[in-house]
């Protein structure tokens, strides 16, 4: 009784966190009901009995994952995106379309029916006591250990890739040309040596005229 | 819905039985597609692809606590997908800031150059 209260309470949770996440007008609203939406799965894992796995969800979804996305969203800075039409179009399709993949997962999933191997009493009361931490560690350096070390070189590969993409990646050809973001724009500037070679008297003049946006930006280099 | 007499027996005991988590999964996993399909920010994409493994996760511990709680199986693959989500997430989130250094957007409209 009292795990189905909780159940209905964390599901109402969940869902409403969830709709937030899709529907709210700012990206950093959306992940902020996100972290809410990992903490009620936690709350779903302690109900199956899982209680390291609800450990390692807050650790890592609720806490961690939040806190890059949250980074990304300071990074790129929260601004609205430009209105623009089709937005009902979209939003019409998306729905539609969740709905028909809802409603196909979830007739097969009321008809899921496998037979069930009810755990020994004494399973479940180990379980209880000592937590599945001792369990899930003899399994995954048993069974599962080959996709465990195959999971660490995936973890080193993302990681190097991950440095790789966000090191300072707009280098140009020119050796006197660097581009900038300044209030979203890329904004070139040119080094002094570049200016001299090219015939530039005045620097003022000079940065003065340097395209503005990346469209003229384009145009300029496509000349 | 087709319950066994046995599945009938444990949901009438414990008053929660393994469909009740699927429906909550399936709900959130749809409304992540909903989320990934309509959205035009780059981040709230990657977060409601998070929002979707984290469904599948959800499936797979309820399954394993619902239909063999002595093998843990179940909660070691839903360790696998947390690692890889933490690396889609990680080299996702790379790609966008590295998209935003060039073009500085994240409207997902705006990266149209493969377009046929």
């Amino acid at each position: 009784m009292f795990e189905s209260t909780l159940f209905w309470i964390f599901a109402t949770v969940a869902i409403g966190a969830a709709l937030g996440v899709v529907l709210a007008p700012s990206v950093l609203y959306s992940a902020l009901s996100l972290i809410v939406v990992f903490f009620s799965i936690a709350a779903f894992f302690l109900l199956n009995n899982a209680d390291f796995l609800a450990t390692a969800q807050v650790l890592v979804y609720g806490v961690g994952l939040t806190i890059v996305m949250l980074f990304g969203i300071m990074f790129t800075g929260d601004t609205p995106l430009k209105e623009k039409a089709g937005k009902l179009g979209r939003l019409l399709i998306a729905s539609i379309s969740s709905v028909a993949l809802f409603a196909l997962i979830f007739t097969s999933v009321l008809g899921f029916n496998i037979k069930q191997f009810p755990a020994s009493a004494q399973w479940i009361r180990e379980l209880h006591e000592q937590g599945s931490t001792l369990a899930i560690g003899q399994l995954l350096f048993s069974k599962y250990v080959l996709p465990f070390e195959v999971a660490s070189i995936l973890l080193l590969g993302a990681m190097i890739g991950a440095i790789l993409l966000s090191k300072k990646t707009f280098t140009s050809q020119e050796p006197g040309l660097t581009f900038s973001i300044q209030e979203g724009r890329l904004k070139p500037t040119l080094s002094a040596e570049w200016r001299k070679d090219v015939g530039f008297v005045d620097a003022e003049v000079a940065t003065e005229e340097a395209p503005s946006s990346t469209e003229e930006l384009k145009k300029e280099c496509s000349l | 819905m087709m319950m066994s007499a046995e599945v009938a027996e444990v949901a009438a005991v414990a008053g929660l039985t393994v469909h009740h988590y699927l429906g909550v999964a399936t709900i959130l996993f749809g409304l992540g597609f909903a989320g990934v399909v309509s959205s035009r920010h780059l981040i709230r994409t990657l977060m409601c692809v998070e929002l979707m493994l984290n469904a599948v996760n959800l499936v797979f511990v309820a399954i394993n606590n619902h239909v063999n709680p002595s093998d843990l199986s179940g909660q070691v693959f839903a360790i696998f997908i947390l690692t890889i989500s933490a690396a889609e997430a990680a080299v996702g989130l790379a790609i966008v800031l590295a998209l935003f250094k060039n073009t500085a957007s994240v409207d997902v409209e705006d990266f149209s150059r493969l377009k046929w």
